[in-house]
């Protein structure tokens, strides 16, 4: 029977219709890929990833058991592994080791907190409402940042059976083979070829290759140079590229380059089903492909945000930044402060270059098959108009 | 399915294949660009190196006795960089009946009368969208995009191609030809997919017989892999892409000890930089090169590696077409 070459390898492996994968976001402050769009990307024949980035085992629980509740379809989960991390450690115990480590920053946070306007103002309703009434600070005392976490939150997909695991961030390596003893793939993205290699020979099933288009924790090497080169370096492994994919064009041109899918953000952070703060999708709507920066600003890692006050301030003042989890811990100050304001001038709007693309909210369903629609059309363009 | 693949490019470029070889400031000089010409492709002659119209003219005449295939002249509008002034070179390039201009560094706003008075073609290479839409405006019939992971310069906050193609592709009407990133056959039909007629490709052919380059040079690039490049010069406000090695990591001492702008471009095309790459001293050699340094694995007359190319993107092609039984 005839297949689309739309329907690869990537459609077998996880059972799914289109080879699209929603990119597992999420922060400090919750899931951005939350159960509503994991599961629409689902329904619409895609791979939706819950971002369950540093959460709580509880609230990865509920989130699972959400998403269950909406889609019958397979999705993923995504949390991150930075090697960095200790063993244990909560935010509070980090804190301490700031006044030792962080002087020269914690003067920073100090003097930008009154610079940019933070350090004053009740919060608005909605956050008061969101938040109930306890501050970012606050609700991150708590969260941990250590090997423990990530532990736990490997229990969580284990028990759950989950179908897929991607790790965003980090070398899944020690953990793929209990993963694959209880069924669940395993996705690793990764930002250079070296890092590919490393993560293919520990057994992963699928590569994400990011290039620096992409929003978000970013790569150096462009999209274009670094998917036939990571295809090349870890065949038979298959990989799926990331950054700068906005349509059908970027989804056939990823086929061309030898990848099996795309995984794609910042064309799912601007839906309707996401979870991202409607403030923030504005400044995606009205900007373009000249305004992104790439920063440490934020996690201590190279991240590609919207430019903003806060890392123009930053990068203005010449100051280094932390490694992580330290940097994100030391700028909680001016984070407390932007989230109470709604300051979408502060509060990272993690973005791809491909934001110069996209103008309006869609719904997850209409991205997919605007993509595939759009896929079908170049396919047919490239086999036979421009031939002689 | 047939290997040629037909375009508003090769339209316009009077070209076999949709590929433009980029422009390298001092190797693209007679043999290198009739050799390109010869195997299919569409190149321009450099016209930095040369002090007088009359030199120009005679590199000219020397490509035309080379191929009888059409070529170009490009003008590189940065500051500084050339001895003579612009209109010159567009003069004599139009006296000797050379069909295709290209420009890049600036506006070609001040040359583009005299340009389309002669009906020379006018192609434009830029780094963005607003560049991109101002060189249609102008009068450009073709404009070339290139991204931030090509050799050269790639602007200050440089877009990469996976972006930079399609949005320049939706922005104008005239064809766009897409480079930087594109490695193989594999990023020849993943810039077609993205909406260019055309694409340009330069740190590929350093590494071929034809070009005027040391051996050694040609080694470092197989050797190089994709986190080797960096960029470099960002006191000259304009980074430019080259590959890491001791001469780059100076420069960054120099930049960083706040040394002026004369006192680096000395040391790069004067002097130290310029006897190294004469002997193939790769280490202190300004090697301008794009990330696509990794997928060079050969050195390749320019016709094997054009033909390789070609051949590979009708199985590309073919593979995408393909339904699957």
């Amino acid at each position: 029977m005839a297949r689309s070459p739309l329907q690869t390898k990537l459609c077998d492996m996880f059972d799914i219709q289109y080879p699209i994968i929603l990119a597992g976001m999420g922060g400090i402050s919750g899931p951005i890929s939350g159960p509503e769009l994991v599961a629409a990307v689902s329904n619409a024949g895609g791979l939706g990833v819950l971002g369950c980035v540093f959460m709580a085992p509880q609230e990865m629980d509920e989130m699972i058991r959400k998403t269950k509740s909406l889609t019958d379809m397979p999705f993923g989960v995504d949390t991150v592994l930075p090697a960095e991390v200790p063993e244990k450690g909560t935010t509070a115990e980090f804190k301490a080791d700031l006044s030792s480590l962080g002087q020269e920053q914690d003067e920073l946070v100090k003097r930008l907190v009154v610079e940019l306007g933070v350090d004053k103002s009740e919060p608005a309703d909605s956050v008061k409402e969101a938040t109930a009434g306890h501050s970012m600070s606050e609700q991150a005392d708590d969260k941990a940042w250590s090997a423990d976490l990530f532990n736990q939150q490997i229990e969580v997909i284990l028990e759950h059976r989950v179908p897929v695991y991607a790790a965003g961030l980090g070398d899944p390596g020690p953990w793929v083979d209990k993963l694959h003893q209880h069924g669940t793939k395993v996705i690793s993205v990764v930002g250079h070829v070296r890092a590919a290699r490393k993560v293919a020979q520990a057994g992963v099933d699928l590569i994400v290759a990011q290039g620096h288009e992409a929003g978000g924790h970013n790569s150096r090497i462009a999209t274009m140079p670094l998917i036939p080169q990571v295809v090349d370096a870890v065949s038979p492994t298959p990989v799926v590229a990331a950054g700068g994919i906005g349509d059908g064009r970027g989804l056939v041109a990823a086929l061309a380059l030898g990848a099996v899918g795309v995984w794609c953000g910042t064309i799912f952070i601007t839906t309707k089903e996401s979870l991202f703060e409607h403030y923030l999708k504005q400044n995606i709507f009205r900007g373009t492909e000249d305004d992104t920066v790439v920063t440490k600003v934020y996690s201590g890692k190279r991240m590609r945000v919207m430019k903003n006050a806060l890392v123009d301030a930053w990068e203005k003042s010449g100051v280094p930044t932390l490694p992580m989890p330290l940097q994100s811990i030391s700028i909680l100050p001016i984070m407390d402060g932007a989230f109470r304001n709604e300051r979408a001038d502060i509060i990272p709007t993690p973005a791809g270059q491909i934001l110069g693309m996209i103008k309006e909210p869609k719904t997850a369903k209409q991205v997919i098959e605007d993509m595939v629609d759009g896929a079908e059309k170049v396919l047919a363009e490239l086999s036979t108009s421009k031939a002689a | 399915m047939t290997g040629k693949i037909k375009t508003r490019v090769t339209e316009i470029l009077g070209v076999e294949h949709p590929i433009v070889m980029g422009t390298m400031g001092y190797q693209s000089f007679a043999e290198f660009v009739a050799a390109a010409a010869n195997a299919g492709i569409f190149t321009c002659l450099a016209s930095v190196p040369f002090r007088t119209t009359k030199e120009l003219k005679e590199e000219i005449r020397k490509t035309k006795s080379l191929t009888d295939k059409p070529f170009g002249l490009n003008i590189n509008l940065f500051p500084m960089l050339s001895p003579l002034d612009p209109v010159e070179y567009t003069d004599a390039a139009i006296e000797e009946g050379v069909p295709v201009i290209e420009t890049s560094g600036r506006s070609p706003e001040h040359l583009v009368e005299r340009i389309k008075s002669a009906n020379v073609r006018l192609m434009h290479k830029c780094i963005g969208v607003r560049h991109a839409v101002t060189a249609e405006r102008l009068g450009a019939d073709l404009v070339e995009v290139v991204g931030y992971e090509a050799a050269g310069h790639p602007g200050r906050n440089p877009v990469g191609s996976f972006v930079l193609f399609p949005l320049v592709a939706d922005a104008v009407k005239i064809p766009v030809i897409a480079g930087g990133g594109i490695g193989d056959a594999r990023g020849i039909v993943a810039a077609l997919a993205l909406g260019a007629e055309g694409v340009c490709i330069g740190s590929v052919f350093m590494a071929t017989q034809e070009c005027p380059v040391h051996q050694n040079i040609k080694q470092r690039l197989i050797e190089a892999r994709e986190t080797d490049t960096t960029l470099t010069f960002h006191s000259k406000g304009d980074p430019m892409r080259a590959l890491r090695n001791a001469l780059t990591e100076h420069i960054e001492e120099m930049e960083q000890n706040g040394a002026s702008m004369e006192d680096i471009l000395e040391i790069i095309g004067g002097g130290k930089g310029k006897h190294a790459a004469e002997i193939g001293e790769a280490d202190w050699t300004i090697m301008s090169i794009g990330q696509v340094v990794a997928q060079i694995h050969d050195v390749p007359t320019v016709k094997e590696l054009v033909d390789r190319l070609m051949n590979e993107v009708t199985v590309i092609r073919e593979r995408l077409n393909s339904t699957i039984g």
